[in-house]
């Protein structure tokens, strides 16, 4: 059973007239996982979902759900089952028939398939308003009912595109939790397309962060936040500063980078003499006014200050680097009298840094 | 009420003898703000007064007046639709219009969803499909009667079509039915206003959201079934408007009938011209009346079955 909820992608690649949206894309997704493609617009993450569906052709590489290729089956035998952006409801119909449409095509009666469309109303909580037309529902609901004709026919996977892009931030959390628990129930496979960083860390076992038409890096939530392996993947993700320099000792375990900005320590190994870059997380720096160690030291004046609630969040401006932000919890911000202009030092403990791969 | 209590309740009401005057003033603002919207509405219904209820009222009246082989006669007679209703000829002329316009709207029906879906669904830029859209509407640039007549030397005795097939050997001697029949009225017509079917049905099938299209796919509708279940019902909006065009206009239609049937065939609208031939005006006033209550029978038939207004 599980296998049949796995998808593969072997080397899968999208070719248009002139460009690549995909170029060689090869992923595992385990049954029963959820799994978010991350990635900025145009990175080929709803190209490659489109291919998984069935609504775009795939130009080279193969498509595995379960063990069967399924790169020249139609959707409907797939055994998967799409939800699109704008929920792409029928508007004649009423909520009961757009849930019962699938089955109204596989020849299941009348009775039976209203039975059943009411079944998944059910599910996900939409019974009441069975009898309304699209244009009678809210944004969330027609979302659920979206929701409901994608699972009628007990799909293996199930492929969201930008499934609460659309609905307003307070109603986006309510319904990430819906299809966490959907997910958790049904134990499918879930694929999930988003350009929300803070989407995918919340709802995925597995993240997908894609650019450029290829998989930058992929692995659980976790691993993905805490150990960004490349800048675009520490910038893209959040919470990372991103810092570059050049490689001019390695000491065991330790790599020393100079920059414009100042000397750093960070764990891991690189040549000397290469140009590297390393993220530190941004909760893990602290503000001080002038510090002895010259060393994870980078000198700047503070931009901006931008109240977060727990949080403040400090944008210095200092030589050799972009943006470095640093995340102060209340208690630490309230001891110190930060103001805009202030020269400060930020700091950091050399663990805390990870060397970067180009991309 | 005494005047205080008003001043208290609604502060900045002005009381006493200026208030009074104020108050005067503001009624007559208030009066014109109160016309404002009559006047805004004022010129297009003068518009249609004149030259849509007038000249309406004017053949109902004229339809109730007497007359002679020379004279109208002012009258309040129901000679007029008496006549109309007592005529068998009335009766066969209608069946005979009203078959027209149904087997014209079938195949306009037919043509133009056709035409509408090919050019909606299957031609995928838009340049392609503003382009083939005015290649539509090419025979639009010349007269109706010039597009009818030039049928004729194509489908003649001894016109192009038959002269082909003979010399083709397909068949020995000409086909009659081709010129001066039904059917050569019918092709006229759907000619005529096939357009008329395919420009409101191409219009609300580009309201229709593509995605839709993917999400019945999606589901499992095949090709066929997709027309079927969503296409279809989607389009109703064009559909309703275009069988109005098109029904509404081989109801009153009398010039084609006339042409291309070779007086083997009759309509309404011929009788009505045969009856001003003969300055029956009162009597042709009638029948146009009755006319106008079929065919608005037939529009609100068509409404109730199809909301239109979602299109307008």
């Amino acid at each position: 059973m599980a296998d049949e909820r796995t998808v593969e992608l072997a080397a899968v690649t999208k070719r248009y007239e002139t460009t690549i949206a995909v170029d060689n894309v090869s992923l595992r997704i385990p049954g029963g996982t959820y799994c978010c493609l991350l990635g900025p617009s145009g990175c080929g993450k709803t190209t490659t979902l489109r291919m998984i569906a069935g609504h775009e052709t795939v130009s080279d590489g193969d498509i595995l759900i379960g063990r069967e290729i399924v790169n020249d089956l139609p959707p409907s035998r797939r055994r998967t089952a799409m939800m699109f952006q704008n929920y792409a409801l029928f508007p004649h119909l009423s909520a009961l028939d757009n849930v019962a449409f699938s089955l109204k095509m596989r020849g299941v009666g009348k009775t039976e398939r209203r039975k059943r469309a009411y079944d998944l109303l059910q599910l996900v909580r939409m019974e009441a308003y069975a009898d309304r037309l699209p244009s009678q529902l809210s944004g969330g609901q027609q979302q659920r009912v979206a929701l409901a004709r994608a699972l009628v026919t007990e799909p293996n996977v199930l492929l969201l595109d930008e499934p609460l892009s659309a609905l307003d931030p307070f109603l986006r959390v309510t319904m990430r939790e819906e299809l966490k628990r959907l997910q958790t129930k049904l134990g499918i496979t879930f694929i999930h397309v988003t350009h929300s960083q803070e989407e995918a860390l919340a709802l995925s076992d597995m993240v997908v962060v894609m650019e450029g038409g290829r998989v930058q890096q992929y692995g659980p939530a976790r691993e993905i936040f805490e150990a960004p392996r490349s800048p675009f993947v520490a910038r893209f993700i959040g919470g990372h500063n991103v810092v570059t320099g050049r490689v001019v000792a390695q000491t065991d375990d330790v790599t020393v980078l100079h920059s414009e900005a100042g000397e750093f320590h960070v764990p891991g190994t690189a040549p000397v003499g290469a140009q590297v870059a390393f993220a530190i997380r941004t909760d893990k720096v602290r503000l001080t006014a002038g510090a002895d160690p010259d060393v994870n030291l980078l000198r700047g004046r503070i931009a901006n200050i931008e109240y977060h609630g727990a949080t403040f969040q400090i944008r210095l401006e200092a030589e050799g680097v972009d943006d470095f932000i640093v995340t102060l919890p209340e208690n630490r911000f309230d001891k110190g009298e930060l103001r805009i202009g202030d020269a400060v030092a930020a700091f950091w403990a050399a663990k805390d840094a990870r060397l970067l791969h180009a991309a | 009420m005494q005047p205080d209590l008003a001043a208290e309740r609604n502060p900045g009401w002005p009381h006493g003898r200026l208030g009074l005057h104020l108050l005067s003033m503001r009624v007559g603002r208030s009066r014109v703000a109160a016309a404002a919207p009559y006047l805004q509405v004022a010129p297009l219904a003068a518009v249609l007064g004149v030259f849509l209820v007038f000249p309406i009222a004017l053949i109902a009246v004229v339809s109730f007046w007497d007359y002679t082989e020379y004279a109208l006669i002012p009258d309040f007679t129901f000679r007029n639709y008496w006549e109309l209703f007592s005529s068998v000829v009335t009766y066969k002329t209608y069946l005979s219009t009203l078959r027209f316009a149904a087997i014209t709207w079938a195949v306009t029906l037919v043509v133009g969803f056709t035409v509408a879906y090919f050019l909606a669904f299957h031609v995928r830029t838009l340049k392609w499909q503003m382009t083939l859209f005015l290649v539509c509407t090419i025979p639009f640039w010349t007269s109706n009667i010039i597009r009818m007549i030039s049928w004729i030397p194509f489908l003649g005795r001894n016109g192009i079509l038959n002269s082909t097939l003979i010399a083709m050997g397909v068949i020995r001697e000409p086909l009659e039915f081709l010129l001066f029949s039904e059917f050569s009225t019918v092709l006229a017509y759907v000619h005529l206003y096939a357009l008329f079917m395919v420009v409101p049905i191409f219009n609300s099938m580009m309201r229709i959201d593509r995605s839709l299209i993917e999400a019945a796919v999606d589901c499992g509708a095949s090709g066929w079934r997709v027309v079927r279940e969503v296409v279809l019902p989607l389009s109703k909006p064009g559909i309703a408007i275009g069988s109005i065009f098109v029904v509404t206009l081989v109801m009153g239609d009398f010039v084609t009938v006339r042409l291309m049937s070779g007086g083997q065939s009759t309509s309404v609208g011929l009788m009505m011209a045969n009856q001003l031939a003969y300055l029956q005006y009162p009597a042709a006033a009638a029948n146009a009346i009755v006319l106008l209550a079929v065919v608005l029978l037939i529009v609100a038939a068509m409404m109730r079955i199809v909301d239109i207004r979602k299109e307008l």
